[in-house]
């Protein structure tokens, strides 16, 4: 809502600074958005009458205009390009040595004619978007007048961004009388006339979704222009000039709140009326030119024939008042907030009368803002009030509110944490327009009508606590008694984190959206968790693994010209209900992992999960090594690391894997207690060159619920180890197996086999070459065995190397000796 | 016939041309070997007479002796040569860079999200997290916002099903809903965590955002504690010399409800707005099964890249899910 200054100071007085009246009014409930002077830079303008024009000699498009002189004597000649004028016309002119917005005129030749200055267009004032032809005046206007005696152009307007509860801040006479009750000062109204005696047009209301129907008849309209003062009013809050009769509604609704529609009772059948419903095939064409197609819900007003207006929201275009109007019917309603707000949504309609009626016109508004649309309707035109209908739907309907309200004033005190007793609370709320009455601690409020978010003790609470002044309270600590804290788990969570950075990933954010194309991540799935209304195609979806992100992380960091770089993401990837990652979280934790909504149905699934990405050469501060590049072991590592930190003693399995977009042969899933839980890998060569990544891209991803949920199933506290002190026994055993033996299996059985004594066993070689054939490799194992209760001899070596030669036979391979 | 004296001066000038320490040792084995000229003499001794004998076996001894001495010092000397020429050949420059990796470092919004977590955690809330997908009846109804309420639009809200009412939470107040309806007064819960809005991507929005809301639920719960949580949120973050101002505001789920603004040098008005708060509305307590007769409560909302580029200078939102290198390694 814009304010301009002096017409809120018309109502109330402001003996402040405009800083701190912007101060103030943001402290207050009435934040200020902006303060702007449209117009501001205007100097010296003045209103002249055209005497007569001709066209330019050389150039067509532009007239040689004379009009009167500095104080309307004399003559002046102004070469200018619109048309829209004829003699007689008054004008503006900005002569040589005044400024508009923008510039300051001078004597200056065009096209060989000298131009004293210019006849300005309303844009050109800052008076609005009109830049068609020259802003034309009403014929009375004293000639010779500058436009700032005219209005006060260039004055301060105040943007406020009204609160949604606070649609009585959507006028002036708003602003005007919160103001009022901060200040603690009086609010003065425009004074109206009295309704005319004889009874205007036949009104029947027949919804309930309409609590007050006012409809003046004004006869002898006569066409004239809008006087500056009005347009620019209209334009300094953002409102387009159409003639004198729809200014005044615009006007009077931004004035007083109340949106008021002007009907040409010419175009009216049958001189009457009616409210109602819509019913399914109703039609009516509004004043924007488009013909809507109603629904029961909607509520429109009949003539004799049709519908005439789509209620609250927009007119009908059949019925507007045009130029010829000579008779005048103005209306101003009081519609049902809810009703309103579903027909301009479900239309896509939202005008100044459906914005306010949705926030809650004032319910005793209607007839004073009808008179004084009448009164200046009036003055404007000539014309005269002759008739008025005044219909009042009884029993009230129970949206119209402005009920009393009981209230401790006690406990509104230890709320707002005031010292605050029942008169000084009454006092507050009396200089909001509300009626109060003490009984010792009970206060017994009624709200001013056009109050209609004060309706509980809460509201009254905000209401003291707000003319009170917000800066009041004083500043206390919650006495806490909870124990507070992150939980185990969080913990944890923050930990796994840090093992992951510690690994040399730095952590990336980011926007969970994914497209059609996804790259399968952990546990893979084609089920998507879709958008309703998805921002962009390429984000239709929720990210179903992390990996799309990262990808596109390090595809933007090769754009910017980095070499490498590794990166970790932690958040939650998203999966239908019925999704494989549901089954395996169930299997592994049961169904508590899973949310649910207030009915029990099921939720999205949506575990967290660790995405780990790296592409290009190995670095670090200051260095680059051009010869090695980021390799999956790095990613291998890193979750061992936060499995091998979350679990103790309990380690990832990998079992080598094919999935598309993946190298076939640098593949695993990954496995916690058989359960499959990750993916680890290099990209396929052409997913990443698909992806416009260099060289070798290697990923992975563990879904970190999973390893939450069985860490917290795990001893909070684990136990020591005895750790034994008899000296240890190191075993060297080279194994040679084919290649299709995986390295896992080969360690599966030597630790078996070692089992009782090894205590610890390390991977230490791998060797090809022509001492082991073809298609196999010899891989090297040192085994640490130690024994808690005796000291183990060259016998016990030998005894073991036996079993695991025997062992390593029973899947394919041979002990090298 | 060798004189002791006359062998251990030549075993001297050999020990003496010995240029490493294997040379050195074997002039030790020449001169104090078993088939040495000296182990020979000694073994002749045998058929010397007493006195002989005696005589003898002192000039030997101080031959050994003689000789031993001056072993060690040449042993020590050629060892000592040996090991600075290796260190020399083993010179390192270590100005240059380490070729290691280094670790990561986690994301600004982690790290200010943690920190704002951290200062809740200290004043005794407890963490909750909830699901980001989440029914509209948490996200909105339960939270006084009915179903014609305009945040409900599709053009302010992410709905993943419009029929089964499933939303992109546009806040984590529903952790907060969550957690009232899950245990009873006191609560103190503070929920960090993304959240989403139909909002384009530009300099200012982001689809995704990142809360940390929290909330209290006591006996006897006022304003002022409102305010000074709040306040000592500010300076933790901000700097102990922070002022905060509380502006009347509107939020469906609070009444009274504030704009908390944090003092700012370099603001026009020498304050910024930082975050949403009030007191709980009645109606949410209700909803969520506490009587709001006998508990009051308040709540806040902050959102976490808003205090990040505000405290860290942060231009463009977009800075902070691009993921790009330089920015990461700032923080």
């Amino acid at each position: 809502m814009r304010v301009p200054l002096s017409w809120l100071t018309s109502m109330v007085d402001i003996d402040l600074p405009l800083d701190a009246l912007v101060d103030l009014m943001g402290r207050s409930g009435l934040e200020v958005e902006a303060v702007t002077r449209p117009g501001a830079g205007t100097a010296g303008v003045r209103t002249v009458r055209v005497i007569e024009h001709a066209p330019h000699p050389d150039a067509d498009s532009l007239r040689l205009v004379r009009v009167t002189g500095e104080d309307g004597e004399g003559e002046v000649e102004v070469v200018c390009g619109a048309t829209n004028f004829e003699v007689g016309d008054v004008v503006l002119h900005a002569a040589p040595g005044t400024s508009i917005p923008g510039m300051t005129l001078e004597s200056r030749r065009i096209r060989g004619v000298v131009s004293n200055g210019m006849l300005a267009s309303a844009r050109e004032l800052g008076l609005g978007d009109d830049h068609a032809g020259l802003l034309l005046l009403p014929d009375d206007v004293p000639l010779g007048a500058t436009i700032d005696e005219l209005a006060p152009i260039g004055e301060p307007v105040i943007e406020i961004a009204v609160q949604p509860d606070r649609g009585d801040h959507l006028s002036i006479l708003g602003v005007a009388r919160d103001l009022a009750a901060i200040l603690d000062t009086t609010l003065r109204l425009p004074e109206v006339p009295a309704a005319p005696s004889p009874t205007g047009i036949d009104v029947e209301l027949a919804t309930d979704s309409v609590s007050r129907f006012v409809a003046w008849t004004l006869e002898g309209v006569t066409p004239r222009r809008s006087p500056l003062w009005v347009r620019h009013r209209l334009a300094q809050c953002g409102v387009r000039s159409i003639g004198p009769v729809v200014d005044v509604t615009n006007l009077v609704m931004l004035e007083l709140g109340q949106p008021l529609h002007a009907f040409d009772l010419a175009h009216l059948a049958g001189a009457r009326l009616r409210v109602r419903e819509a019913v399914a095939g109703d039609r009516l064409v509004t004043l924007d030119g488009i013909e809507r197609v109603l629904e029961p819900g909607d509520l429109v007003i009949d003539d004799a024939e049709q519908p005439v207006s789509l209620a609250g929201v927009m007119g009908g275009r059949d019925a507007e008042v045009r130029d010829e109007t000579g008779v005048v019917v103005l209306e101003g309603a009081v519609w049902e907030p809810a009703a309103i707000r579903r027909t301009s949504r479900r239309l896509g309609l939202v005008s100044e009368a459906s914005l306010r009626f949705e926030r809650r016109v004032d319910p005793e508004g209607a007839q004073r803002a009808v008179a004084r649309a009448a009164e200046l309707v009036a003055r404007l035109t000539d014309a005269q009030a002759v008739a008025a209908t005044d219909v009042v739907r009884t029993p009230g309907p129970a949206w119209v509110g402005g009920a009393q309200v009981q209230a401790s004033a006690v406990r509104i005190a230890r709320l707002v944490a005031l010292e605050l007793d029942a008169s000084a609370q009454r006092a507050l709320l009396v200089r909001s327009g509300c009626e109060v009455e003490t009984e010792g601690d009970l206060l017994r409020v009624t709200p001013p009508s056009w109050r209609g978010d004060l309706t509980r003790p809460a509201d009254l609470a905000e209401e003291v606590v707000r003319l009170h002044g917000y800066d009041r309270v004083p500043a206390t600590l919650p006495r806490l008694v909870t124990a507070g804290g992150r939980d185990r788990v969080s913990r944890l969570e923050l930990a796994l984190r840090d093992v992951v950075l510690a690994h040399g990933f730095d952590e990336a954010v980011t926007r969970p959206f994914v497209g059609d194309r996804v790259l399968a991540g952990a546990v893979a799935t084609t089920g998507r968790v879709g958008l309703a209304n998805p921002l962009a195609r390429d984000a239709a979806a929720m990210r179903p693994s992390l990996l799309e992100g990262l990808l596109g992380a390090l595809r933007h960091n090769h754009g910017q010209g980095r070499p490498g770089l590794a990166l970790v993401e932690h958040g939650r990837i998203f999966r239908p209900t019925d999704d494989v990652l549901g089954d395996v979280l169930d299997a592994a934790l049961g169904s508590g992992w899973r949310w649910t909504g207030p009915d029990g149905a099921a939720l999205p699934v949506q575990p967290r999960s660790l995405g780990l990405a790296a592409f290009g050469q190995l670095g670090g501060p200051g260095w680059l090594d051009v010869e090695r590049g980021h390799e999956v072991a790095e990613v291998l590592a890193a979750l061992d690391g936060v499995v091998a930190r979350a679990l103790h003693g309990r380690a990832l399995e990998r079992r080598p894997v094919e999935r598309t977009g993946w190298h076939p042969g640098r593949t695993v899933t990954l496995h916690l207690d058989g359960h499959e839980v990750g993916i680890a890998g290099e990209l396929h060569p052409d997913e990443s060159e698909a992806r416009d990544l260099p060289g070798r891209v290697v990923a992975g991803e563990l879904v970190v619920e999973l390893v939450l949920g069985l860490a917290a199933l795990e001893p909070e506290h684990p136990r020591a180890p005895q750790l034994v002190r008899h000296p240890a026994l190191m075993v060297d055993v080279a194994v040679v197996a084919p290649d299709a033996v995986p390295t896992a299996r080969l360690r599966e059985a030597v630790v078996g086999a070692a089992a009782p004594l090894l205590d610890e066993l390390w991977w230490f070689d791998e060797f090809r070459g022509p001492q082991v054939g073809e298609g196999r490799r010899s891989v090297g194992f040192r085994l640490r065995l130690q024994d808690a209760e005796r000291q183990l001899e060259d016998s016990d070596a030998e005894r073991v190397i036996a079993a695991v030669e025997a062992a390593v036979g029973g899947i394919g391979a041979t002990l090298r000796r | 016939m060798s004189d002791p004296a006359a062998l251990v001066e030549r075993a001297l000038a050999d020990l003496a041309a010995a240029p490493d320490p294997e040379a050195i040792e074997a002039v030790r084995v020449a001169f104090l070997g078993k088939r040495s000229p000296l182990a020979e003499l000694q073994r002749g001794m045998g058929a010397l007479d007493e006195d002989a004998r005696r005589e003898l076996g002192a000039r030997v001894n101080a031959a050994r002796e003689r000789f031993q001495a001056a072993f060690e010092a040449r042993a020590t000397e050629a060892r000592a040569a040996v090991l600075g020429q290796r260190l020399e050949s083993e010179r390192l420059d270590l100005t240059a860079p380490p070729r290691r990796g280094r670790p990561g470092r986690p994301h600004l919004l982690s790290q200010v999200e943690r920190e704002i977590v951290e200062v809740f955690v200290g004043l005794g809330f407890r963490v909750a997290e909830g699901p980001e997908a989440e029914a509209g009846a948490y996200n909105f109804d339960l939270l006084n916002i009915p179903p014609e309420h305009p945040a409900r639009q599709a053009m302010d809200t992410i709905y993943v099903s419009v029929e089964e009412d499933v939303v992109l939470r546009t806040h984590t107040s529903p952790v907060q809903v969550r957690s009232m309806l899950a245990a009873s007064p006191p609560i103190a819960v503070v929920c960090p965590g993304r959240v989403y809005r139909a909002d384009a991507v530009d300099a200012t929005h982001s689809p995704v955002f990142t809360q940390v809301e929290g909330l209290l639920v006591d006996e006897g719960v006022t304003m002022a504690d409102l305010r000074g949580t709040l306040l000592a949120f500010s300076r933790a973050m901000f700097g102990a010399d922070r002022e905060i101002r509380l502006r009347p505001s509107f939020f469906p789920f609070t009444e009274p409800s504030a704009e908390v603004d944090v003092s700012f040098e370099g603001s026009a008005s020498g304050w910024l707005e930082i975050l949403g708060s009030g007191m709980i509305d009645p109606a949410v307590l209700t909803a969520c099964g506490i009587d709001p007769e006998r508990h009051q409560g308040f709540a806040f909302g902050i959102g976490v890249e808003r205090v990040a580029m505000l405290r860290h200078g942060v231009r463009d939102i977009r800075d902070l899910y691009e993921a790009d290198a330089r920015f990461l390694a700032r923080f």
